[in-house]
């Protein structure tokens, strides 16, 4: 199984989250401080990390631009910030993904799983494409027939859900737990309203649908149009 | 301030002014006096001289007359006789009184100040007498008194002006201080005072100064603390959540995780009130221009669902004290909820009003249930996720505001939030 380095300078939670994942068979190490960290990430090659930002040694944000400038490694941010700025700000330095506290393995494993589908075994994070869409998740940039699509950061998040999952039909609920991050719940009808404007930018309605369907009583799919 | 100072220095200046200007004048009046009748004694004295040398050189009286009769000029010669040889008329109280007493004599009537001396000869006495005319004795008295005046007058002006020019010296600085300690008192916690003035006034500006710099110090540092906090919280909670994933009994790891998920909803309500006190200056967000943005962000939705959606602006921008992405939250609640209670199709209508600042939303769907209390929290109608119109309440109230919901007689819903108006 996949290589994970935590880093994490609480002792409990560096201790449950490496049994946690060890339970699921990840090869697992930790680190207490952001210079252990980057020793780590040096010596023990790991395929991904998981990184508190409330390290006491090095800002968070500056961690990240380190580990950056010498690896191309996925990384999971464990954030205590939920609001949209800080969670923006993380992406743009770098990280691949983010789990808000509190969290639980299984959520934070199902980070896991989607950055190592989203960089593939060769290292590197492919674009996604279905049909004439195509996602680049590093960049963070989506086209549509060679199009740019101007898209709001949850916009785009909704996207690379769907289109990581593309021809399943993903319930709302899903949705706002991994695009909004609500762990207690949040409005549907916030997914909808999101759901119209990419509708809307992706150049088609409801009623003719070409690449978002929407399953009634269960929840939208992406499908490359025929 | 200025006013008292400008009337402390008027009566200090008029004091002085009066208690040297009020003798100065009485001596000038006297100086004059006594000029007038030096002269006059002179004039008198040498018409004295020059009869007792031409008796002595032998001339009669008659000579005598008509020689000094061209020299004379206020003074009189009256001759034993009676006759009297001068262009003044003499007193005759006067001249009697001299020639019977043999010496001169003076006195003060309503033509001046008279003066008669006697000169006596073998052949009777002569009397020489002269006048000086009242207005002799007060000549240039008017004009020095009003030079003087004018004098007083010029230096109390000046005094006021310099007191004045020393007021503002003193007000200004304070004025200015108070200025800032407004602009403080509202939230700007960079304002600062320019440290200037008399010495008084320069330790309170720089004492001002510190406080200023104290105050934004401590929110900054309050701030960070609030920062921290979340960290803080939710770094035990994420223990705790994950500890609870290993509980081996289902239905025990449920109840406990369901516990720990309504501590993580207290915990960013928690983190989110401490969130909204340490803002320093109160916002002010123009309502219209926020619903106006929440509205264009739902029509989509509308759209999709065949909603007629209608928005009515007030023209004019509508400022609001309240934090501007938290105003988009409710707005978004109170939409929101029109959504999720009403079936697709319903219309539903945004109105923004300038005075009172507030917005409405009416829909013409179901209505609020009977007994509905949009105060109590987590009561939002059917099936919703909780808070609802809580959030919206909250918004409206913490500027000041307050929300109200109602269900009008021909049907639907209205729902109407009220806020404080800025400026």
């Amino acid at each position: 199984m996949a290589k994970v380095i935590i880093i994490e300078d609480d002792v409990e939670i560096r201790r449950l989250v490496a049994e946690g994942l060890a339970d699921k068979g990840y090869d697992v190490d930790s680190a207490a401080s952001a210079m252990e960290g980057l020793e780590m990430l040096v010596s023990v090659r790991p395929e991904v990390v998981v990184l508190d930002l409330g390290l006491p040694d090095l800002d968070g944000g500056e961690l990240l631009r380190m580990v950056r400038s010498i690896s191309d490694v996925p990384v999971i941010v464990a954030t205590a910030r939920d609001d949209e700025d800080s969670v923006v700000a993380m992406l743009d330095v770098g990280a691949d993904d983010y789990v808000v506290k509190p969290f639980s393995v299984a959520q934070l494993e199902a980070r896991i799983r989607a950055v190592l589908r989203r960089v593939g075994r060769e290292g590197h994070r492919a674009p996604i494409e279905v049909g004439g869409l195509r996602i680049d998740t590093a960049a963070r940039e989506a086209t549509l027939d060679g199009e740019p699509l101007d898209l709001t950061p949850k916009e785009f998040d909704l996207l690379r859900l769907l289109a990581e999952r593309a021809g399943e039909v993903v319930s709302k609920r899903e949705i706002l737990a991994e695009v909004w991050r609500e762990p207690y719940g949040g409005s549907e009808r916030t997914v909808d309203v999101h759901l119209s404007w990419l509708r809307k930018k992706l150049g088609e309605t409801a009623q003719r649908p070409r690449y978002l369907h929407t399953v009634h009583g269960v929840g939208v799919k992406l499908v490359a149009p025929r | 301030m200025r006013r008292r100072l400008n009337l402390l220095v008027l009566a200090v200046t008029g004091l002085v002014v009066v208690s040297f200007l009020v003798p100065l004048g009485a001596l000038v009046r006297r100086q004059a006096d006594q000029q007038a009748r030096i002269r006059v004694e002179r004039d008198v004295q040498t018409m004295v001289t020059l009869i007792t040398r031409e008796l002595a050189a032998g001339r009669s009286m008659d000579e005598l007359g008509e020689a000094v009769s061209p020299l004379t000029q206020d003074v009189s010669l009256v001759l034993p006789d009676g006759r009297i040889y001068g262009t003044v008329e003499p007193d005759p109280e006067l001249v009697e009184a001299a020639s019977a007493a043999g010496r001169a004599q003076s006195t003060y009537t309503d033509r001046g100040w008279e003066l008669a001396v006697p000169v006596l000869t073998a052949s009777g006495d002569l009397v020489v007498y002269g006048l000086a005319p009242r207005e002799s004795l007060t000549a240039g008295v008017a004009r020095a008194w009003l030079l003087l005046g004018a004098l007083g007058v010029g230096l109390t002006l000046v005094a006021l002006a310099v007191a004045d020019r020393l007021g503002r010296t003193l007000v200004g600085p304070s004025r200015r201080i108070a200025a800032a300690a407004h602009r403080l008192g509202e939230g700007d916690l960079d304002t600062r005072v320019a440290v200037e003035g008399p010495p008084e006034m320069t330790e309170i500006a720089r004492a001002f100064n510190r406080l200023a710099a104290r105050l934004r110090d401590l929110l900054a540092a309050e701030r960070e603390a609030v920062a921290d906090l979340s960290h803080r919280l939710r770094t035990p909670l994420t223990a705790v959540r994950l500890e609870v994933d290993r509980i081996p009994d289902p239905e025990a790891r449920e109840a406990v995780v369901a516990q720990v998920e309504r501590l993580g909803r207290a915990v960013d309500e928690l983190i989110r009130e401490a969130r909204r006190r340490p803002e320093g200056r109160p916002t002010s967000t123009d309502l219209a221009q926020v619903v106006a943005e929440r509205v264009a962000f739902w029509r989509v939705l509308a759209e999709e669902q065949d909603r007629p959606l209608t928005y009515h602006d007030p023209g004019v921008s509508v400022p609001v004290v309240v934090d501007r992405s938290e105003l988009a939250a409710a707005l978004d609640v109170l939409i929101d909820n029109v959504f999720t209670h009403t079936p697709p199709g319903t219309g539903l209508g945004i109105e923004v009003v300038a005075d009172p600042p507030s917005v409405v939303v009416t829909d013409q769907g179901p209505g609020f249930p009977e007994g509905f209390d949009p105060v109590r929290r987590g009561e939002s109608g059917g099936g919703s996720t909780g808070l609802g119109l809580d959030i919206a309440r909250r918004v409206a109230e913490a500027g000041g505001g307050r929300l109200t919901v109602e269900s009008p007689p021909g049907g639907g819903a209205r729902v109407r939030m009220e806020l404080r108006g800025a400026g």
